[in-house]
């Protein structure tokens, strides 16, 4: 940029020229839409990153007696007591001539193992019950030790003693320590109490979502740690200019490194199952001393009785009566004008952690054909979406970008060919073509959600590399590109490092709308049904549910996450094509 | 001009013959076939290995020669020679029906429905998908020539700023979205306006001339709205960029210097220049609205020629899609060398001698 404007700068005279860059940012960040783009951009990958911390069936936190566990543990100790019993008062003879044939176990081996069967039960019970009820359960463990002693002493007669104290003793436990029913407590027995806390969310948040939300969170805390490290460089453009590269493999490498942290620590893998906690919760079978479930405790997956197609909740047709029966509207059950006869229906069932039948915020944005939760599914959905664009974009953008670059660079026959088969690429029909290969796509072989980012790459990178080959032209036989050559440089490195970073711009504009298009292209491939589908939805795919004009509340909030994205996109590109525009920038200074 | 022409229609034979090869190959290597799907295996059809099924499947596809190699077969869809147990001699043939193919204009029978030939169909289909692209063309230039225009006469106006930001609100519009968006505003669930599928009322044939008429206008308003809102966008933002250049030019100075009416500076110096981007975008319209047709039409339940692709795709009927995509590779082939032309036309200083 030829044309630099001389600015006063309150950090003194080390604070010199801006580079072309700078210019651009700033021309961006004048604009107001562009800023709400961006805000708005954010928000909504913000919300597909962290959509499992928002919207999920798992607790976050889950402290609780799990009467379930308990009452198992408490049935097995006596047979696990009987079993010790049994292998201590046989001879380390008799008991190798007497075993299964399908066992391998030494006599010591056996021995060991029954021990820690009955260690297991007992620490399961522990878990459960206040500290001043350990000690009969320690008793009984220190009597499974003495036993597990004699036995691989071979004093068979102490044994034979023990054994059957042994078996008293844990028969007098456990007529002391079975749990109550938490529903009745009235009916007597124990009252558990809260185990190990755990957390069942964080453990289902894989490696992967991980990396994306702290990638997230630095990149939207950038002019905030940006500063500080500007600071820290003493504001001296040069050497700012310089940290550039290190700043964003700094970003990258903490990104990766909290990832690969957590997958090596806490995190788990995706699972695609709905969890069991609120139904246990429900039932009482898990009774909860302290459980914190997220902001929207609904899986994506997990479906509702009777609410299958229910209106959003905030809407009077979207009244249920106790009965399962809709109060109001179009699905309010008619009795048979003879008979008086009802059809009969299944009453709602309020899970653990649920807005109440009726509450506004029960189901914000209706429900599905099987009752599942809309907002929760769109959500998880934009996870698709968003990905589906942004990696077709950026796949097209290389594609087109490297043979742009070679075309226009090149010259000469290289770029006749490589025109020709643009032109050519040009004259299919670029929506029919991507139907029809994702049509015919095996969805066992390759997930469509890869075939149709790559078919949209391979489609439409035409686009892209005009852009580049243009601009390669234009560039090619300038002084700079000139010098590099002619001080040896070889001809990648000329193109990738002296011709590309110039090149930059209109590319990354078409980058931004090819995002915008991607995302288009794949919800309208959903909507006919070629597209994604299982076991999350993409946008496109949750609008196929219903066609019925009835169920407007499925057509109408996916259809509008998709526009307000391609929207942001839109401005976002047109935006800085204007910034880039030299024409455009003198016009907004007249 | 003639000359320049005729040599663009014959590259466009090779280029036509590359699509269809390319198409052609790769639909018969992807999985899954028009036979099963006839034989409905996909709805729990039993399949044992010698069966009366086996057995039908592999007659099925003996008929309509899917058991050749591939090349083959898209030799037998160029032509001329039939491929087919009753085609010509050279493949085998009984010399019944010795010619068909591409060359031989014609495209076979629907394999579902093996009475019905796919030209005729196609043709049929053609007239409404053509009738529908026809309005939202001629609307779309009509609306968003005039829209440009005021909208770069008046550049930097609150008014200019506004009609922006509309066009970028229907730009981003998913089309689909739009479409169910005016079903449920103006269909029977929302203000009951207008019919909201098909192109005609069922009762259609009793309706006297007018009346039948106002009838397929009514359909018609829907659909040529979704079919227009994007390409307007588009056209209208380009005819304001377009305008917004040639106004900045020097002659147009020299026009207003020269004391002409701003009225005569615009329609007369500077549309004409204006117009230039804007014809040659026709192009790239063409295959838009030949794509968009497959979701408009499937929206709105049209039976064109889009949906008549959607139809082929699920019954995995591949001498539809071999027509479908065909024709609509040659629309788009035409409408780059329709392109082509009126820029020839309209700016002298182009010429392709």
């Amino acid at each position: 940029m030829s044309e630099v404007p001389k600015i006063k700068d309150p950090a003194g005279p080390s604070a010199y020229s801006k580079d072309y860059w700078d210019i651009v940012f700033e021309q961006l960040g004048r604009r107001r839409l562009f800023r709400a783009a961006v805000v708005v951009l954010a928000l909504i990958y913000a919300s597909a990153i962290f959509a499992p911390l928002i919207a999920n069936d798992r607790p976050l936190v889950l402290e609780a007696a799990n009467y379930g566990e308990y009452n198992k543990a408490h049935r097995t100790l006596l047979p696990a007591a009987l079993g010790l019993g049994r292998v201590a008062k046989t001879s380390a003879e008799d008991y190798l001539e007497g075993r299964a044939r399908s066992s391998d176990f030494s006599y010591a081996q056996a021995l060991e193992q029954e021990r820690l069967a009955i260690e297991t039960q007992v620490l399961t019970l522990q878990n459960y019950l206040a500290p001043d009820r350990h000690g009969a359960l320690d008793e009984v463990l220190g009597a499974a030790e003495e036993l597990a002693r004699l036995g691989l002493a071979g004093d068979t007669e102490s044994a034979k003693e023990l054994a059957s104290k042994f078996k008293a003793q844990v028969k007098a436990v456990r007529a002391d320590y079975a749990a109550g029913d938490p529903a009745h407590p009235e009916e007597g027995g124990l009252q558990l109490q809260g185990g190990r806390t755990s957390y069942p969310l964080l453990e289902s948040i894989g490696r992967g979502e991980m990396f994306f939300m702290v990638l997230w969170g630095l990149l939207l805390s950038w002019p905030l740690w940006n500063r500080l490290t500007n600071r820290i460089l003493g504001m001296d453009r040069g050497r700012i200019r310089s940290a550039r590269k290190p700043k964003l493999a700094c970003v990258l490498t903490i990104s990766v490194g909290a990832a690969l942290l957590w997958g090596a620590t806490i995190g788990g893998e995706m699972t695609f199952a709905t969890a069991p906690y609120k139904d246990a919760l429900t039932d009482g079978e898990i009774v909860a001393t302290r459980v914190v479930f997220p902001l929207l405790s609904q899986g994506f997956a997990e479906s509702n009785n009777s609410e299958d197609f229910r209106p959003p909740t905030w809407v009077e047709a979207a009244m249920i009566d106790e009965d399962g029966y809709y109060e109001h509207g179009a699905r309010m059950p008619q009795p048979d004008p003879i008979t008086g006869y009802m059809p009969p229906a299944v009453p709602v069932r309020v899970r653990f952690s649920e807005a109440a039948r009726n509450a506004p915020s029960r189901h914000l944005l209706g429900t599905d054909s099987i009752g599942r939760d809309m907002l929760v599914r769109l959500l998880w959905g934009g996870r698709v979406s968003l990905s589906v664009g942004l990696v077709s974009a950026f796949l097209l953008v290389l594609i087109g970008t490297v043979v742009g670059a070679i075309a226009g660079y090149g010259g000469g026959a290289v770029d006749l060919v490589i025109s020709r088969v643009i032109e050519i690429v040009l004259c299919f029909p670029a929506f029919f073509l991507i139907l029809m290969v994702v049509a015919f796509t095996d969805p066992d072989s390759v997930p469509p959600i890869i075939a149709i980012v790559v078919v949209i790459a391979l489609v439409r990178w035409t686009g892209v590399a005009r852009l580049a080959r243009g601009e390669f032209l234009k560039l090619r036989d300038q002084e700079f590109v000139v010098a590099a050559r002619a001080m040896g440089f070889s001809p990648w490195r000329t193109i990738f490092r002296h011709i590309l970073p110039n090149a930059m711009g209109p590319i990354l504009v078409s980058g931004a709308f090819a995002v915008a298009a991607g995302i288009l292209t794949e919800s309208a491939l959903s909507f006919l049904g070629f597209g994604i589908q299982h076991p999350v939805p993409s946008w496109g795919s949750l609008v196929v549910e219903s066609r019925s004009a009835e169920h407007w509340w499925i057509q109408i909030f996916p259809g509008l996450a998709i526009f307000v994205t391609v929207l942001c996109y839109n401005l976002i590109g047109d935006a800085f094509r204007d910034a880039l525009d030299p024409k455009m920038k003198k016009e907004s200074e007249e | 001009m003639l000359n320049y022409i005729i040599r663009r229609l014959l590259w466009m034979i090779p280029t036509l013959f590359g699509i269809t090869l390319l198409v052609f190959v790769s639909i018969r290597l992807a999985p899954g076939d028009p036979a099963t799907v006839m034989m409905g295996v996909g709805s729990g059809g039993e399949m044992s290995e010698g069966s009366d099924f086996a057995s039908r499947i592999a007659a099925f596809k003996r008929e309509n020669g899917l058991d050749r190699n591939v090349f083959v077969q898209y030799l037998g869809f160029i032509g001329p020679f039939n491929i087919k147990p009753d085609g010509h001699e050279l493949f085998g043939g009984s010399g019944k029906d010795p010619w068909s193919g591409l060359l031989a204009l014609d495209l076979g029978t629907e394999l579902q429905r093996s009475n019905v030939p796919i030209l005729e169909e196609l043709g049929r289909r053609l007239k409404v998908t053509l009738l529908l692209s026809f309005i939202s063309i001629l609307i779309t230039y009509a609306l968003s020539i005039p829209l440009g225009i005021f909208s770069a006469t008046r550049q930097g106006t609150v008014l200019d700023g506004a009609v922006t930001v509309v066009l970028f609100l229907l730009f981003s519009i998913p089309t689909f979205w739009a479409g169910l968006m005016l079903i449920l505003a103006f269909g029977q669930s929302g203000l009951g306006w207008l019919p909201v599928l098909g192109l005609e009322s069922k009762d259609a044939a009793n309706l006297s001339g007018l009346e039948a008429l106002w009838d397929r206008g009514l359909h018609l308003i829907m659909p040529v709205m979704v079919y227009t809102y994007g390409s307007f966008a588009y056209l209208s933002r380009q005819m304001r960029v377009g305008m917004m250049d040639v106004i900045r030019q020097d002659y147009i100075r020299t026009a207003r210097a020269k004391g002409l009416s701003e009225r005569v500076v615009i329609f007369k110096h500077a549309l004409r220049n204006s117009l230039i981007p804007v014809v040659t975008l026709f192009a790239s319209v063409l295959p838009i609205l030949i794509g968009g047709s497959v979701v408009v039409e499937y929206v709105f339940d049209i039976p064109g020629m889009g949906r008549y692709a959607y139809e082929g795709l699920v019954q995995r009927d591949y001498n539809i899609i071999m027509a479908t995509t065909t024709f609509s590779a040659f629309a788009t082939l035409i409408g780059i060398l329709l392109s082509d032309i009126t820029y020839a036309l309209v700016d002298p200083r182009i010429s392709y001698e």
